[in-house]
């Protein structure tokens, strides 16, 4: 597992938001490509080879990371920044998902680079379908670097 | 003149006319007396009387010299003070009290008026005929008691000249008297001063009024006046009263005596600069007073000029504005209670969006998934109640947006652009006709142009046309028209619809947020849209407001003011 390819990095501290996103990337058969990891903390550990992860290959980079803003401890915008700021992650894609389009971070968000900025919708249906557009794009249009 | 012989023998008559000769001629020092000691051998007095007599006639000689030239200094003098005269445009005249003959120079009479000299002048006439008829008593009384009194005279009056001009003269003179008293002759001068009058006039008055308005600005200002080096050399009382100073207290100091040091250096380096360039400084300043409470003065600085375009002193004129600034000071710092207000409403809203979203998003996907997953296992009745759950996640999920969007419009700034109505009706109805399915017919008429935010303004007509849609969509034939008319300075749009209109009792409700005159099962919505429309057309000066009767449709109306452009 410690050097598997990860197209897709979810990191989402919300168990129940985190298995609907997992059930409608599995929906569209992008679920085993999927590592979800539940704080910011671990998430930089795993992005950057450090602590559990120490041993991990950090040039496999995930294709796309899907990034939850509101977290505990290290949030959402902090792991932005450190991803968009070193050399080694900034291409990669990130995408972040927050319950909110009146999230007073989304002009940080920007500032700092990201890629998409997108609104979990409350119903179940939008919620695949918009998760499940996120996939195909980043997974399958967009030509990602290697 | 020769030398006498005196060998005659003289006679007693002789003797006693030679006697008197001979003192004649001690009396005017022309005999010296070794002369008079010569005199004891008689046959020598005729010698020494003719050399006497000789010595006499020779002084007398110098003596009408003497007299010959005083006359002409005299003569001399004379010319010369009447140039003088003449040249200060001065008259005069002069009365022999002996011989009751009097002179007057041309000049005095040019005074009043006439071109030559006057055949007859009098003092009546001087009184009666030229002096103003208001300085004619004291004129009198000036010139009588001169001449009772036998003192000089001097006034101040106006003229009536033969030409009626009035003219403003000044007149001295003075009596003179021989050596027993009495009074032989009157001279007097005058001149036509009426310039001079008139400029001193202008002069005290412009003085007067200087004063005026200094007692003008001391009661209403507080008023100091410092030295080019800002070293105060006046004060008056209201500076003593505010800055609770005695006078002694200020005068000498700089204004560092009530500095507050609430004023940066910047602020009183400008200040400086500002006036020490001869500009006129204005401010607000806090000032220390004795007790060391502080005031607040609206303070303007003149600077003085001199000769040299230096400031040579500095006036400051003060107005107390402590109880304004203390409204000022009250007033931001509500304005900051409300700036805070507002940022923890934004968090509050932001922190209601986010957190009420994520529990209605999984008890939706939740429900959803039971309903994929087991639905082999649940009956009917199951998965209605499932799809209950379901439907009032996701409309609690629209009433948060509702909400949210709400809220927005608060903040939103309006941006006004001229608006084509009939456009922008057209579209907003094919959004709307894009979001519901309905039969309806809708009439746009031609509507009148509007200024007014495009985005907010669509917003409006959806909301309208839509409601018009939805209540109408029970009848027959549901209609909805939209117009425009223009009455009083504003434009008045009216959404028409024919559907089921409600009590007007209830209007008043219809406005506020989450209000419903209609069950949700005979109508969806969450009670948001109107209230929307309201702080809308709020935000752009109109007024919204609707007629209507129980089953027999609605007509919602909004006014703008009045397009200037159109």
């Amino acid at each position: 597992m410690k050097n598997r390819q990860v197209e897709i990095l979810l990191i989402e501290d919300s168990a129940h938001d985190a298995e609907m996103t997992i059930r409608a990337l599995r929906k569209h058969n992008f679920a085993n490509k999927v590592t979800h990891l539940g704080d910011g903390d671990e998430a930089l550990d795993f992005i950057f080879g450090t602590g559990k992860y120490a041993e991990r290959n950090i040039s496999n980079n995930p294709i796309v990371i899907l990034l939850d803003l509101k977290m505990p401890k290290v949030d959402g915008i902090e792991v932005l920044r450190k991803v968009k700021s070193d050399q080694r992650t900034k291409t990669i894609p990130v995408v972040v998902l927050t319950s909110s389009k009146e999230d007073p971070d989304v002009k940080t968000c920007y500032e700092l680079g990201v890629n998409s900025y997108i609104v979990k919708p409350v119903g179940f249906d939008n919620f695949t379908d918009a998760i499940k557009e996120l996939g195909s794009y980043w997974l399958l249009l967009n030509t990602h670097t290697k | 003149m020769k030398r006498m012989s005196a060998k005659n023998k003289s006679s007693s008559a002789d003797s006693k006319r030679m006697h008197t000769l001979f003192n004649l001629l001690l009396k005017y020092s022309v005999l010296d007396f070794s002369e008079k000691a010569i005199i004891s051998n008689k046959g020598d007095e005729i010698d020494a009387f003719a050399a006497g007599i000789n010595t006499l006639a020779e002084k007398l000689q110098i003596k009408i010299k003497e007299i010959t030239l005083s006359e002409e200094t005299h003569r001399q003098s004379e010319s010369n003070l009447k140039f003088a005269l003449d040249a200060s445009q001065t008259g005069h005249w002069d009365l022999d009290l002996i011989t009751h003959t009097a002179n007057r120079s041309l000049r005095h009479d040019q005074i009043f008026g006439y071109q030559t000299l006057l055949p007859e002048w009098s003092y009546e006439v001087f009184l009666n005929k030229h002096v103003h008829p208001e300085d004619r008593k004291f004129v009198d009384e000036t010139f009588q008691r001169a001449i009772s009194r036998g003192t000089e005279w001097y006034f101040e009056c106006r003229i009536i000249r033969v030409d009626n001009l009035i003219r403003w003269i000044w007149a001295r003179g003075q009596i003179f008297k021989d050596e027993q008293g009495k009074q032989i002759r009157m001279l007097g001068f005058m001149q036509d001063f009426t310039e001079r009058k008139l400029a001193e006039e202008n002069l005290l008055q412009s003085l007067k009024e200087t004063d005026n308005y200094k007692y003008a600005l001391d009661e209403s200002c507080i008023v100091a006046i410092t030295d080019q080096r800002g070293i105060i050399n006046y004060v008056n009382d209201n500076f003593c009263k505010i800055s609770k100073y005695q006078r002694h207290e200020l005068i000498g100091q700089d204004h560092r005596i009530i500095n507050s040091g609430h004023h940066s250096k910047e602020f009183i380096k400008n200040l400086w600069t500002t006036i020490a360039n001869g500009k006129v400084w204005r401010g607000e300043i806090k000032n220390k007073a004795k007790d060391g409470t502080y005031y607040w003065v609206d303070t303007t600085l003149v600077p003085f000029i001199n000769e040299q375009e230096k400031p040579f002193q500095y006036v400051a004129i003060r107005a107390e504005i402590t109880e304004r600034k203390k409204q000022e000071e009250e007033q931001k710092k509500l304005n900051e209670q409300l700036a805070a207000v507002n940022k923890e409403l934004e968090s509050f809203t932001y922190s209601v969006s986010h957190d009420l979203r994520a529990p209605l998003r999984a008890i939706d996907g939740f429900a959803n998934i039971i309903h994929e997953d087991y639905s082999k296992v649940l009956d009917d009745e199951g998965k209605r109640l499932l799809e209950v759950v379901q439907y009032n996640a996701k409309k609690m999920g629209i009433l948060i947006d509702d909400l949210l969007d709400f809220s927005h419009l608060g903040r939103e700034e309006v941006q006004k652009t001229n608006v084509d109505m009939k456009e922008l009706a057209e579209a907003a109805l094919m959004e709307v006709s894009r979001a519901i399915k309905h039969k309806a017919e809708v009439k746009i008429g031609n509507l009148y142009a509007a200024s007014a935010d495009y985005a907010l303004m669509n917003q409006v007509l959806v909301n309208l046309i839509s409601n018009g849609i939805k209540y109408s969509s029970k009848t027959k034939k549901p209609l909805v028209e939209i117009r425009s008319e223009q009455i009083n300075g504003e434009v008045i749009y009216s959404v028409k619809d024919n559907g089921t209109g409600f009590d007007m009792q209830y209007a008043h409700k219809l406005f506020g947020v989450f209000q419903r005159l209609h069950k949700a099962e005979e109508f969806e919505g969450t009670g948001v849209g109107l209230a929307i429309v309201q702080r809308i057309i709020t935000k752009h000066g109109g007024k919204v407001w609707a007629e209507a009767k129980l089953n027999e449709g609605a007509t919602f109306y909004f006014s703008l003011p009045i397009n200037k452009t159109n």
